[in-house]
């Protein structure tokens, strides 16, 4: 028994179609322009498509090197030196946050209420008000422009969100699977990473997720603490293109394009663990 | 008996504190020394680019001359106004959104996973795709409102300073409303399906079911909204940096453009560090407020 779509059904779905153009159009022709040949983009009036597809940016981008260093080698060492930051930021955030979520939920370390204030604290301070101090504490030790500061910075930014979310979880874990292993001689650290975090599967993974995409994205860190391809990241070489008086647009959209992919993945892929992290604090259960 | 030998001894409570103790260490160094760094610094006079008179303790002038500057004031206004339109444009969208989407539909799971594209991309990338979009030339805004007969001229979107700022905040709004969709589609869930019943038996219209059950039970979401939405507003840095630098004519320079250009153009951190209090300030002070606002509500 079908129901005959009545007009505010089609209303309905034309407003989703509506939102849906305009989420996708703004990624589409970034797209578009990434894929168009360099002469066609500065060509009127606008086309919605492509005549064919042209390669030549990424080709660019990715066989650039530095015998021509130019904006295209410059986001390719940024891609490099992101991933690198995202990669170890993540693994040590999500390892120290970890040992530190058990402490507070399993051995009741009296700090829930401390950490529940750094998770607020680092949300509501303005970024600005650790780089200045950091520029200069960089600057005494000679970290800045190395890849070490930021990622320091990146693991004391999102340690306490990484907390917040292990913490909410080892909460759901029943105690009896540990607590039986205990009983069978194992240590509090061992029952810690041969039961627990074995366990924690999701959890260990959303909080890499937001960790990572954090990482990866940031800006206002990198633009003050790197200076040259030693440690630039992605997205100040890019914010390099934006800014340029005479962008190569191809170029610049090529390189919004790859920086985006992994991103993308995550939702693509992993949408689950992603809105559960959004909404984990947010919902009353 | 077997609680005795799972009772935490002496050497748990031993192993939680080395446990914690690296996440202690780190948000120390990177985070409460340095908070105290800048607050210090904010109370001395350091001109990074001035070495020779070195610093000294000048007690509240900065905080005085930036009360005292037009561009303070100036800055925090554009913010204010950002915020505002931030606050009633997105949540409005994000729940406008979320109603829609809230029912069991085909490819439910594909349109959740587009909608949030957005939210997860770096917002330098958004500040790209929209220079691309913006662009007076070859851009696709001007080509679509061409083509549709809405403009006969090309609009240069980021060069007059009224249309930036507004610009801008679309830009922000592309980016930010697919976290308010996710959160009221959320809090949409988890109102039971028998008050609605319970209601329509009682012959309640569409509107007072709205009214008097879904935004009660979305209040604490709304709240939520507001809140972070407010306090992301606030840091915002990146797109206007990239987008504008500020400009055109300073009319998109918002509070953090404005700390980051004394601070790493002018080099004076003592200024900068006094502005970044002054934010975070009247972000806590904001924060209490609405607090307060929701609670009455509440009552």
């Amino acid at each position: 028994m079908k129901k005959r779509k009545s007009f505010p059904d089609y209303m309905e779905i034309f407003l989703i179609l509506l939102v849906l153009a305009a989420i996708l159009m703004p990624l589409y022709w970034t797209l578009k322009i990434s894929l168009t040949p360099d002469r066609e983009i500065r060509s009127l009036p606008m086309k919605w498509g492509v005549s064919r597809l042209n390669f030549q940016n990424y080709r660019d981008i990715f066989l650039s090197s530095s015998k021509a260093v130019g904006t295209a080698y410059t986001f390719k060492r940024g891609l490099g030196n992101s991933l690198i930051v995202s990669v170890v930021t993540t693994v040590v955030t999500v390892f120290f946050g970890s040992l530190a979520a058990y402490a507070i939920t399993r051995l009741k370390v009296r700090l829930g209420q401390v950490m529940t204030f750094f998770v607020l604290l680092t949300q509501m301070l303005p970024p600005v008000l650790l780089v200045i101090p950091l520029y200069i504490i960089g600057n005494k030790l000679g970290l800045l422009n190395t890849r070490t500061l930021l990622i320091i910075s990146y693991v004391a930014l999102n340690l306490p969100l990484c907390i917040w979310i292990m913490r909410g979880y080892f909460r759901t874990l029943p105690s009896a699977i540990e607590e039986s292993a205990l009983v069978d001689g194992c240590d509090r650290l061992g029952a810690l990473f041969r039961i627990v975090l074995p366990m924690s599967g999701p959890a260990l993974f959303t909080a890499s997720l937001f960790v990572f995409n954090s990482a990866w994205n940031e800006f206002l860190f990198a633009l003050v603490f790197t200076s040259d391809l030693k440690a630039k990241t992605m997205t100040v070489a890019m914010a390099e293109m934006i800014g340029r008086f005479r962008t190569d647009y191809g170029l610049m959209a090529t390189s919004g394009i790859l920086g985006s992919i992994l991103p993308l993945l995550f939702v693509a892929f992993f949408q689950k663990y992603l809105v559960s992290g959004i909404t984990g604090g947010a919902v009353k259960q | 008996m077997k609680k005795k030998s799972l009772s935490l001894t002496a050497k748990d409570r031993r192993l939680g504190l080395m446990l914690l103790l690296p996440s202690i260490i780190i948000l120390c160094a990177v985070i409460v020394y340095p908070m105290g760094h800048s607050l210090w610094l904010s109370f001395q006079n350091l001109n990074i680019s001035n070495p020779a008179r070195g610093r000294q303790y000048v007690g509240f002038q900065n905080y005085l001359e930036v009360l005292r500057s037009d561009d303070w004031w100036l800055s925090l206004l554009r913010i204010l106004y950002f915020v505002a339109a931030d606050l009633l444009v997105g949540i409005s969208l994000g729940l406008g959104i979320a109603l829609l989407l809230n029912k069991e539909r085909k490819g439910k799971g594909v349109i959740l996973a587009i909608i949030v594209f957005p939210y997860v991309l770096a917002p330098i990338v958004n500040s790209l795709i929209w220079k691309l979009i913006y662009d007076p030339n070859y851009g696709f805004l001007n080509g679509l409102l061409m083509q549709l007969g809405i403009i006969k001229d090309y609009v240069p979107w980021l060069a007059k300073p009224t249309l930036a700022i507004v610009m801008l905040i679309i830009a922000n709004l592309w980016q930010g409303t697919p976290f308010s969709i996710v959160l009221f589609l959320a809090g949409l869930k988890s109102i039971p399906r028998e008050e609605y019943e319970a209601a329509a038996i009682d012959g309640a219209s569409k509107s007072a079911s709205f009214r008097y059950i879904t935004i009660p039970h979305l209040w604490p979401i709304i709240y939520m909204n507001v809140v972070m939405k407010t306090i992301l507003t606030f840091k915002l840095f990146d797109i206007i940096y990239s987008l504008t630098g500020g400009g055109p004519g300073g009319s998109t320079t918002v509070v953090s453009m404005l700390i980051y250009r004394e601070t790493f153009e002018y080099m004076k951190f003592g200024q900068g560090a006094a502005m970044s209090f002054l934010l975070l300030i009247l972000v806590l002070l904001l924060v209490v407020i609405y607090s307060r606002m929701f609670k009455e509500e509440e009552i």
